[in-house]
């Protein structure tokens, strides 16, 4: 990669430098805001101020208060002990079906690519019929199937975003498969799978950390919609979606039930997609302008 | 020409097949017997046998598979198991709510996305720009379930101005109808505005450094002229791309929000056809969907031969 793409000719004498995310002030809001977030998952996994998931009829509905910032819910339970407890299961299930689909595509399209025949065709058979499925179409499916579960919510998103990072890895190795330092590692007797691994996987990474950043922001919003519908997280275990969909009875009376699991949703998000651009334009400024929602 | 639209029209039919045999596995992958479902627990061996023999399920499957084939080509996708209404019917009532919302959300952001993604690179590091990446960013970011109920809670309740939710239907009543369309149409449009206006950004950047650019203000031509006439248009094809995918989108994928306005569209009844574990509806919706994505595709595949004369037929 050719560095200081985008530097001006007549650059300035050079300054200390500082992490590449931090120089543009875009880089460094989406930074600060993911950080919040991360912040608040790992909350969630070491310590949240009340229980999450038991009721506590005592007090219901109460505003937002100096012991309750985010006031409680229709089962006296703390709002914000719900938001970093939903932080938690958000976050994980975003990372996990990254992984997941990031796994299955680059494998897969990695193999297909490289060795092509009618194995090859048969994939992108199937890949053109998965791609056919618009936004939650497919995930909807996997879960009337599967029926609302983390680890469900996790596969049938990982399922659905695949197909795109299949489609990603298979381009780039078409194009480098035929390069001279293949060859040359070809020609050296090294087996198919270590010149692929070795050789030819490593050129996708620019490109697949940019779509690794766009996917982490739609697999959580996707999974936020998902239990909104309560196809996803099944409650009492609160997410963002589900709390969501809670608040929607109550919110006449209890705005602020409906306000920051919102809130949340869209802090995460502005985070990972200011972020993200601030890294496209960095790795791979050629995907500029492709947004991938779910 | 049509040589090209019937080459890429073929092209369909194996997608569309395999989606068709995705479809079929994922039906049979639900748990339990759809005989037993299609009856009920009250019902005897005897009439759960017989529903099994007149479903066809006790032949092989790739039979099984066949039949089903052939009866959705013939547009026979049964009847749904909760309302006892064909599917085929269900479908086309829906299928016109969601297309009413989804043609004004997509009218609404084109209009409003392609000059300010225009504005915006054309004014390159100015405050304008910044305004209009700051404000598509932060709608790119709003869930579209959360911005639609804070538009209910605001405009509906607080205010009073709008009914919360429902749908009437334009057709019966124009006037009423248009102000249960507002909110869910502004709900969807403003988050697609923000996709196109960042693609029409990009892409304008790109087009304006190149030199046909430059030659055009060099021979005096006034710079609206420049924009409208020469750099729009070059700019144009990708945001075709992108608006094509969100309208395919937008018509299966507005299950979200049409669930928070309560909006009888085909998203709402895929979702109330898993809650209701209503099978031959939500096969029916899946097919539907993805067919009409797979057909939006192809139409602006071809949309690009037309906008671009460089796209070789």
């Amino acid at each position: 990669m050719t560095l200081g793409a985008g530097t001006h000719p007549s650059a300035r004498a050079p300054r200390r430098r500082r992490p590449w995310f931090l120089r543009k002030v875009n880089g460094t809001i989406g930074a600060a805001l993911l950080a919040v977030v991360l912040l608040a998952a790992l909350m969630g996994y070491v310590w949240v101020p009340f229980d999450p998931v038991e009721p506590n009829f005592l007090n219901r509905f109460e505003a937002p208060s100096l012991s309750h910032p985010m006031g409680t819910d229709e089962w006296g339970r703390d709002v914000l002990s719900r938001i970093l407890a939903g932080a938690r299961a958000s976050v994980t299930v975003a990372f996990a079906t990254v992984a997941l689909a990031l796994a299955v595509g680059t494998i897969v399209g990695g193999l297909s690519g490289y060795f092509g025949g009618w194995a090859d065709r048969f994939v992108m058979l199937l890949t053109d019929a998965l791609l056919a499925f618009p936004g939650l179409l497919l995930a909807l499916a996997v879960m009337a199937v599967a029926g609302p579960s983390q680890l469900g919510v996790v596969v049938a998103l990982g399922l659905s975003y695949s197909p795109s990072v299949l489609r990603l890895v298979r381009g780039t190795v078409l194009s480098v498969r035929e390069r001279e330092f293949v060859e040359a590692s070809r020609a050296v007797g090294d087996p198919a799978l270590y010149t692929l691994f070795r050789h030819v996987l490593p050129n996708c990474t620019a490109p697949l950390i940019v779509m690794g950043t766009a996917l982490f922001g739609s697999a959580l919003l996707a999974e936020s919609a998902l239990s909104f519908l309560g196809l996803g997280i099944p409650p009492p275990a609160p997410t963002w979606g589900n709390m969501l969909a809670e608040a929607r009875g109550d919110f006449v009376t209890a705005p602020w039930l409906a306000l920051f699991p919102g809130l949340a949703i869209s802090i995460a998000l502005l985070g990972i997609n200011i972020f993200g651009d601030a890294l496209r334009d960095r790795l791979d400024p050629r995907m500029r302008g492709l947004d991938v929602r779910p | 020409m049509w040589a090209h639209v019937a080459r890429r029209s073929a092209m369909m039919v194996p997608t569309l097949l395999v989606v068709s045999i995705i479809v079929f596995a994922l039906i049979r992958a639900i748990p339990g017997d759809p005989a037993e479902i299609m009856l009920n627990d009250l019902d005897s061996d005897a009439a759960i046998a017989a529903m099994r023999t007149e479903l066809g399920l006790d032949r092989p499957i790739p039979v099984q598979y066949a039949i089903w084939l052939g009866n959705v080509l013939t547009g026979d996708l049964g009847t749904s198991i909760r309302t006892g209404q064909p599917v085929a019917e269900a479908l086309f009532d829906r299928l016109g709510v969601t297309a009413t919302i989804t043609a004004l959300a997509i009218g609404v952001a084109v209009v409003l996305a392609i000059p300010a993604g225009l504005i915006a690179a054309w004014k390159q590091d100015t405050l304008a720009d910044a305004t209009i990446i700051g404000v598509s960013i932060l709608f790119l970011s709003l869930p579209s379930f959360w911005l639609g109920l804070m538009m209910i809670w605001l405009f509906a309740i607080t205010l009073g101005w709008l009914p919360a939710i429902g749908f009437v239907s334009i057709a019966d009543d124009f006037v009423g109808g248009l102000r249960y369309l507002i909110m869910p149409v502004a709900t969807l449009a403003l988050v697609e505005m923000a996709v196109v206006a960042r693609m029409m950004r990009a892409q304008t950047l790109e087009v304006l450094r190149l030199d046909y650019v430059t030659h055009a203000r060099a021979k005096g031509l006034p710079e609206a002229l420049v924009l409208t006439r020469h750099v729009a248009r070059n700019a144009l094809g990708p945001s075709v791309t992108v608006i094509g995918l969100i309208l395919g989108g937008l018509l299966g994928g507005a299950s979200v929000t049409e669930t928070v306005f309560s909006i009888p569209g085909i998203g709402r009844l895929l979702v109330e056809a898993i809650y209701a574990r209503d099978y031959p509806v939500l096969q029916g919706c899946l097919l539907l969907i993805a067919f009409i994505y797979v057909c939006v595709n192809l139409l602006v595949d071809l949309a690009y031969a037309v906008l671009d004369p460089r796209v070789r037929l």
